[in-house]
């Protein structure tokens, strides 16, 4: 029975055709149906939003549940969510966020302060070892509260039950940036109480999806919020679909297969398959594309003795040397995009940066000013992604041009990734992202405070840039704020503790029913799948 | 029987002693530790104060022999640890995936002996024929394409262009979706198994006693099935053994490229994570069925061989 309905549901996309609704005026969302999404990384580790980390599980935890704010989408800038507004103090130490009334997590409790409050506690706690626990560090409190001299954060206080107060050692005006991520989202304490670490597996939330099964290794179900308090530009009740499931196949050709068998709906795609579905005669036109904050890059380390590429011009004439637009285009097939600085266009920023040309002559010239005109040998390590190897493979040959010998040494990921926090090469091809805002992109990549497994990997140490990126972290208002990240970036480019290589592309390719996919910031991953509708579906569960 | 098979089982405390000190030095000696759990592999960054309170709550900074030891301990006590990684115990993670692996496991090996002997038995007796000859180029074929090479074909060709199964997944539990990967496995094993079966064929149909059977006038099928093929499946349930144990131990391609939740994917990801009790708890079970398979099939081999006594 299940073959006959596979086979009729197979013939039924058939036979709709490629292209999409039939009538040529704005559509209006429709409710109903299945979405089967793919998720290629890994399974999710938890559902508790305490352990929010990497793609395959925050795009899950973030449609079951909601925060004080989240990041638009669309603008890429931080909007309300259950704070329907905000303030802060001139000294913009204090926030203080307003609670829409009448939110209510999916066992019908209503969403309060206290919660949130909760949560930050949770994360802060260290017996709960939340990979976020240091996220809140500013905060006042926090420190005695880690330590357990008191038991709760003084700095988070519960003004009434819609009205949270957070007040913080210094200037932050990124507070309402850090409080995007999935882990300060809202939970329901009594719940989170009596379910203990099956919280883990039993999810409670406020957002658009609640939470119906999960079978390690196999899917993940989540059902449709009847009571969500979100409603489109139509005033129609978020989200549209009935259901989501996450599935987890990770083989690229077998992702192909479910997705022309349309057993999926939607799923990331690799540089080989987007050579194909690009100019794919189905599929050409259901592709989203999208920028994610992850800079590829070589990095040098900086503390190798003697190494001729402490001398910065050294490292300029390697960011010469290479020509990153062809390897771009006939390596990774377009699947990114060429980087000039370290920064990618991103939240607040414009990413605007002059680069270093592709000259190998000029490379030449920088060598031979700095006493190398020779050239030199050195050892490059990198993980043993496909992509990632060719990408290498190709660099390796322009630095041959201009007389630099490179080795090559590929190991598994988490290898390079320990090489990487330790210190333990000479220069590696990595990338650095996931965090959407410029500033902490910079910090964690080129203040000396982060020097190791935190992500300055190269060691890279300027006290100029470390004052410029202070400033910027206390800086009382956005401007402020990003023109000195863009002046630290200059002084960073100009250094060139890396060979900026490219900045990543994502791609997802969906069914041509699907509605509501959009190009997100940071992941691609991170879909708000309350807006994601189908045009038409085939009932297949 | 019974007390070989306790004396072997007995045998096997050093043997799991040593698997599991080996999987121990090797986890220690790779780079990184179970702190990796809390990175995310796409961002690659920790905060230090997060693996300072990661070491401290899990005992990292003891030394290895300490932890060793407290490891040992858990394990008498039945406690194979806590799964940093996906927020479980160890022993639920693994019992987790259990059935689906064994699943896969004994389904491939029934396809693959069925394939194997048949064809091994088909093809030595009619040595140096034209099916002899087709019938080792398939098995060639069989023992020489890769799994996930095999296992993509036949996804294209079974659930892409002519959509009679499931693409990848587990489905309900539905047998669909277990055919796909299940004979993937099997023709891969079933060359091997075919060959070796066409040549224990071959120097048993050429012994002395099937000639004698034949010369008192036992019919050629009667020699085959209660003289010849007994004694030739001798080496083929080694063969079989070892297949099961290594299709217990996880067929991580074909279970990748399927989707299929088994214990190799299980296992593949503890390692990536350094999530060394999990790497633990599934080289253990791996260790247990490798041994229990070995003492099963020995004990076959009696019931097969009279000859054979168990001392």
């Amino acid at each position: 029975m299940n073959l006959v309905r596979r086979s009729i549901a197979v013939l039924v996309l058939l036979l709709s055709g490629v292209g999409g609704p039939v009538s040529g005026g704005p559509e209006t969302p429709r409710y109903g149906g299945v979405y089967i999404k793919n998720n290629i990384y890994s399974e999710p580790l938890s559902m508790d939003p305490m352990y929010a980390l990497g793609a395959p599980t925050i795009m899950v935890q973030m449609n079951i549940f909601d925060g004080l704010v989240k990041v638009d989408p669309n603008r890429n800038i931080v909007v309300p969510d259950i704070a329907e507004r905000w303030t802060h103090s001139p000294d913009a130490k204090t926030f203080t966020f307003y609670l829409r009334k009448g939110v209510v997590y999916h066992d019908g409790s209503e969403v309060t302060a206290a919660d949130f409050k909760y949560q930050f506690e949770r994360v802060a706690n260290p017996d709960n070892l939340s990979p976020h626990m240091a996220r809140l560090a500013v905060v006042v409190g926090v420190k005695a509260f880690q330590e357990k001299r008191v038991r709760e954060i003084s700095g988070i206080v519960v003004i009434d039950a819609h009205t949270l107060r957070i007040s913080m050692e210094r200037s932050n005006i990124l507070l309402p940036y850090l409080l995007t991520g999935t882990w300060a989202s809202a939970v329901p304490r009594r719940t989170v109480e009596r379910l203990g670490k099956e919280f883990g597996t039993r999810p409670v939330g406020s957002g658009p999806f609640e939470f119906e099964s999960w079978i390690r290794g196999r899917e993940l179900v989540l059902k449709r919020n009847q009571n969500y308090w979100r409603k489109d530009t139509w005033g129609n009740r978020l989200p549209y679909v009935d259901k989501v499931v996450f599935r987890s196949i990770r083989d690229m050709a077998a992702v192909e297969a479910e997705i022309e068998t349309g057993t999926i709906d939607s799923a990331w795609i690799r540089d080989s398959a987007y050579l194909k579905y690009k100019s794919h005669p189905r599929y050409k036109n259901y592709l989203v594309e999208g920028v994610e904050f992850y800079t590829h890059h070589i990095g040098f380390n900086l503390d190798t003795p003697g190494a001729p590429w402490r001398d910065k011009r050294v490292r300029q004439a390697i960011n010469h040397a290479i020509d990153r637009k062809t390897i771009i285009d006939v390596v990774r097939h377009g699947m990114a995009y060429v980087a000039t600085g370290a920064l990618p266009q991103m939240l607040d920023n414009d990413g605007i940066q002059a680069g270093y040309e592709y000259n190998p002559e000029k490379a030449k010239r920088l060598l031979a000013e700095s006493g190398y005109s020779k050239g030199f040998s050195l050892k490059i390590i990198s993980n043993d992604n496909s992509n990632v190897v060719s990408v290498v493979e190709a660099v390796i040959g322009y630095l041959n041009a201009v007389g630099i010998r490179a080795q090559y040494e590929v190991m598994d990921s988490t290898t390079a990734r320990v090489r990487q926090q330790e210190g333990k090469f000479e220069w590696y091809y990595g990338s650095l992202g996931g965090e959407g805002h410029p500033l902490i992109f910079l910090q964690r990549g080129f203040h000396s405070r982060y020097t190791g497994p935190a992500g300055n990997w190269t060691r890279y140490r300027n006290p100029a840039v470390d004052q410029l990126l202070d400033r910027a972290a206390e800086a009382r208002d956005a401007s402020s704020m990003i023109r000195l990240i863009r002046a630290a970036e200059s002084v960073i480019v100009d250094d060139a503790p890396w060979s900026f290589i490219s900045y990543n592309k994502a791609v997802v390719v969906y069914q041509p029913y699907v509605r509501g996919l959009r190009a997100t910031p940071v992941d691609l991953d991170w879909q708000p799948l309350e807006e994601v509708w189908l045009a038409w579906s085939i009932k297949r569960r | 029987m019974l007390r070989f098979a306790v004396r072997r089982l007995i045998l096997a405390i050093p043997i799991l002693l040593g698997v599991t000190l080996i999987t121990f030095v090797l986890m220690w000696i790779i780079p990184g530790d179970v702190t990796q759990v809390l990175i995310d592999p796409k961002i690659g960054t920790i905060d230090p104060e997060v693996a300072r309170a990661a070491r401290e709550k899990w005992g990292l900074e003891a030394p290895p022999l300490v932890r060793y030891g407290r490891y040992l301990v858990n394990i008498l006590r039945g406690d194979l640890g806590y799964s940093h990684a996906t927020n479980q115990l160890v022993r639920d993670a693994i019992l987790e995936r259990l059935p689906a692996t064994v699943r896969l496991a004994l389904t491939s090996v029934a396809i693959s002996t069925l394939l194997g002997i048949g064809m091994g038995v088909f093809t030595a007796l009619r040595r140096g024929s034209y099916f002899d000859t087709a019938g080792m180029v398939v098995t060639l074929f069989g023992v020489s394409v890769p799994t996930f090479c095999l296992g993509l074909l036949l996804m294209w060709l079974l659930a892409v262009w002519w959509p009679v199964l499931p693409a990848t997944g587990y489905g309900r539990g539905e047998l669909s979706y277990l055919w796909l990967p299940a004979v993937t496995l099997g023709l891969s094993y079933a060359g091997a198994m075919a060959r070796l079966t066409r040549s224990a064929m071959l120097d048993v149909i050429g012994a002395d006693y099937v000639r004698t059977a034949r010369a008192k006038g036992v019919t050629r099928r009667a020699v085959i099935a209660r003289h010849a093929l007994p004694n030739a499946l001798i080496p083929v349930l080694t063969l079989i053994g070892i297949d099961i144990g290594n299709l217990m131990a996880g067929a991580v391609i074909a279970e990748t490229v399927f989707a299929w939740p088994g214990i190799g994917r299980l296992l593949a990801d503890a390692i990536q994570e350094r999530n060394l009790l999990l790497v633990q708890g599934c080289v253990l079970l791996f260790a247990v069925v490798f041994i229990v398979v070995n003492v099963v099939v020995d004990l076959l081999f009696g019931l097969l061989d009279p000859r054979i006594r168990y001392e």
